[in-house]
């Protein structure tokens, strides 16, 4: 009888780029220690058993509906699922928990920050921060001026985005406090996992991650406003043509809470009802994965139809309660990140335990200097975009595009921040086209919660795989797809 | 607790699914039905009789001259242009599905979103090659799935309860609708009026439209004509797609979703309940002979559909 061909054929013809960081492998070309178990498993499936199962996983997002819309498209309506490689991401328990331990220290300074700064804003008194960088940002926002949320809790879903180096280190790529999105494909790429390597899953002590909706209604029945025992609680959605509406729809159900669209809620008398069947039902907490400009008319964007109008004014009443808090977006500006250390050390007065990215602010003289000098090496990146659109790669363009950024850098000096390019981490990957495992970037967005005396790191995480080919860029909207991550127990 | 954005799409998804259910039906029957429809009856009555069940007769002459079966059977089921063909009608089945995701089962949802998907891949050149057929029998075999799915996995609740009103007023104005679009057709062949043959012929094929002949041979131990027919999509108490126990049906559901509370005379139970009250003593005889009947009844159907969106829709 022919022997069958199994994976373990594919691995050895694994092509190594020995000048990366490979999770799985060392420098030996060895497997490291915390894989052994997962990649013996897969070693053994056969070829054919394994693309069946990859066919399965992604007739299963599509079933499930776990689709985005590219913006860039020419067809708006074009689906695309988010690919999900089935070979998992380990992180050991001792590098997780530094992991952890950074975010949550992280966020309780970012969160003393914001209280700071909308407040008595002490650290631009004390010309830690200058104070034009937070006053110049787009995301500053003056609506919220001396006016604390309840319980004082300013960003209650963080998504901060870590990539390991070359040298081994965590670092802190970005801050996302303003409505960071991807948990839902965290708790479905779990799910996947369990239903095509179930034997693997089942016998590997992994952390759980799907608690995740539960400690998020927690977190928000722990910010209720004052005197409301059983708060009604909803989640605000610009709808369904939103790229994110899948998680939307998800938690909601998730949580067993209402998902309610601006044109449902009104507010009369500064408090915030919805409109239901039997009339109008005060609503008492909102998750809102509506961006700040959209949420009331009244205050922002005079043409957002997605917002209410008095949103804002109930919300400085202390009638309804906001996760995340308005104005959130100055803490994750790319250029306020740069202060981070040293907002942790003069808020809580500790080391930073995650690093960050060292980080060239061009509106600074010297700065703007070395990044015009070396900007063949670095990556600039506009510091108020998100989803990775905006971002010039030094090493990758040409001389013409060269020379026409740094006049863009020069015109617009506070918009431009400049960073080394980093190596992030490689992982073996499934290539269907090649029909081979090879190295591919990643990273890994972390979903944190934060709530009236509760601090909760979901234990796993999203980690992006940027499926290109030497690709740095791992966003969704710019050809990622992605990998189940596992902390193990143990 | 329920938003009326919300009971907007469960009842809308139930009459979409309703909705292209019974025009997918009805193609097919008709299709099937003309290649051995007797001497006088042509292919041409039958194409005339799909456009103005599904009220599409003006829409189609907007874009085409003439009748022509390719292009009739392309209009009502896969035509993207046309907001009303049967692929339309599913797109927006789920969208407002997608819009109310929270409330339906995980289980619901997906058989919806493989049933938008799975259509996608008729297009117009299968149709041409196959015929409405297997596009027909394909709809109609998903959507048995899907009501199949949802009455095992959806809670008895509110959000069902509306879902349901949807289809019970969708059913018992598809019913009104062929009945409707049937009785002219035969007006149609006044020559042949008198013959046996040819009304057996039309009655079976009526029934056969909305899916109650075996049920009614069954009912009656005798084979179709006006009176059986007419009476066994009406006033039928046991039978699921008669428009009197969809009105009943409705009426339950419509207690669930009002709670109980007292009903005022300006109310959508109100309105329902009278109907209910004057359709439980009549006769088929009466039906008979009060040719204006089947339109006094449609609009009465649609005056509960106003009177439902009045009271609980609007947001």
């Amino acid at each position: 009888m022919e022997q069958e061909n199994c994976l373990e054929d594919l691995f050895d013809a694994y092509p190594f780029e020995p000048h990366l960081l490979d999770e799985v492998y060392n420098e030996d070309e060895k497997i490291r220690k915390h894989y052994q178990r997962v990649h013996n498993y897969f070693s053994q499936i056969s070829i054919k058993d394994f693309k069946d199962l990859n066919e399965y996983a992604k007739r299963s997002s599509f079933d499930q509906g776990i689709t985005f819309n590219v913006y860039s498209d020419k067809d708006q309506g074009v689906e695309r699922i988010f690919p999900f490689d089935l070979f998992p991401r380990v992180i050991p328990n001792r590098e997780w928990e530094l992991i952890e331990k950074g975010i949550i220290q992280r966020n309780r300074a970012l969160n003393l920050f914001l209280q700071d700064i909308y407040n008595d804003k002490k650290i631009l008194k004390d010309k830690v921060v200058p104070k034009e960088l937070i006053f110049s940002s787009n995301h500053y926002c003056k609506h919220v001026h001396d006016f604390n949320p309840n319980k004082e809790v300013y960003v209650h879903v963080s998504g901060t985005d870590l990539i390991k180096h070359s040298d081994g280190k965590y670092y802190v790529l970005e801050d996302n406090l303003r409505c960071p999105s991807g948990v839902s494909y965290v708790l479905s790429n779990r799910i996947a996992t369990k239903k095509t390597v179930p034997t693997l899953f089942f016998k590997s002590n992994v952390h759980p991650v799907v608690d995740y909706p539960e400690i998020l209604s927690e977190v928000m029945r722990s910010i209720a406003p004052q005197g409301v025992d059983d708060p009604e609680c909803v989640l605000l959605t610009p709808g369904m043509y939103n790229s994110a509406y899948y998680e939307h729809s998800f938690l909601a159900l998730q949580m067993g809470i209402q998902l309610v669209e601006g044109r449902d809620l009104f507010v009369d008398n500064n408090f915030v009802y919805m409109k239901t069947i039997y009339g109008p039902k005060k609503v008492d907490v909102i998750y809102r994965r509506v961006d700040d400009e959209f949420m009331d008319p009244l205050v922002f964007r005079k043409d957002s139809m997605l917002g209410v109008p008095g949103l804002i004014s109930a919300y400085r009443e202390g009638n309804v309660s906001l996760a995340n808090a308005i104005g959130t977006g100055v803490a994750d500006d790319k250029a306020v990140y740069t202060y981070v250390p040293d907002i942790i050390k003069y808020y809580l007065d500790e080391s930073p335990i995650l690093s960050n990215v060292h980080t060239y602010r061009c509106e600074k003289d010297e700065d703007l200097q070395y990044v015009l000098e070396n900007i063949h090496k670095l990556v600039v990146k506009p510091v108020d975009e998100s989803g990775g659109y905006g971002i010039f790669i030094g090493n990758r363009a040409t001389k013409e595009e060269i020379a026409n950024f740094k006049e863009v850098i020069k015109s617009n000096r506070r918009k431009y921040i400049a960073q080394p390019t980093m190596s992030l981490s490689v992982h073996s990957t499934y290539i269907e086209e090649n029909n081979l495992f090879e190295p591919r970037h990643i990273d890994l967005r972390t979903f944190s919660l934060t709530g009236n005396n509760i601090e909760h790191v979901c234990k796993g995480g999203l980690t992006r795989v940027a499926l290109r080919k030497g690709n740095l860029i791992v966003n969704s909207s710019q050809g990622g797809g992605s990998k189940d991550t596992w902390v193990f127990q143990d | 607790m329920m938003l009326s954005r919300t009971a907007n799409s469960l009842f809308w998804t139930g009459r979409y699914i309703e909705r292209l259910e019974h025009l997918a039906r009805y193609l097919n029957a008709q299709f099937l039905s003309s290649a051995d429809a007797p001497r006088a009856l042509n292919k041409q009555l039958a194409l005339e009789s799909m456009l103005s069940m599904a009220g599409a007769t003006e829409a189609y002459f907007k874009t085409h001259e003439q009748i022509d079966d390719e292009k009739v059977i392309l209009f009502l089921t896969v035509d993207e242009q046309y907001l009303f063909s049967i692929k339309n009608y599913l797109s927006l089945a789920r969208e407002n599905a997608r819009g109310i995701r929270d409330n339906l089962s995980t289980e619901v949802w997906e058989t919806v979103n493989r049933f938008y998907h799975s259509t996608s891949e008729f297009n117009e050149e299968i149709i041409i090659k196959k015929g409405p057929y297997d596009f027909c029998k394909h709809v109609l075999n998903y959507v048995n799935i899907i009501k199949g799915v949802a009455d095992n996995t959806i809670l008895r609740n509110q959000s069902w309860s509306m879902i349901r009103t949807g289809i019970n007023l969708e059913r018992a104005l598809q019913i009104c609708k062929i009945l409707i679009t049937k009785l002219e057709d035969i007006d149609k062949m006044s020559t042949d009026k008198l013959s046996p043959a040819i009304t057996g012929y039309h009655w079976a094929s009526l029934l056969r439209s909305a899916g109650g002949f075996d049920m009614s041979r069954n009912y009656y131990h005798e084979s179709p004509n006006r009176e059986r027919g007419i009476e066994f999509l009406i006033l039928n108490k046991k039978f699921p797609k008669s428009v009197l126990f969809n009105l009943k049906e409705l009426q339950q559901n419509l207690k669930i979703i009002s709670d109980h509370k007292p009903i005022t005379p300006d109310s959508v139970e109100f309105t329902t309940g009278k109907l209910i009250a004057y359709m439980n003593y009549l006769t088929v005889e009466d039906i008979l002979e009060k040719e204006e009947f089947l339109y006094q009844l449609e609009e009465q159907l649609l005056d509960i559909g106003r009177a439902l969106e009045r009271q609980y829709l609007q947001y």
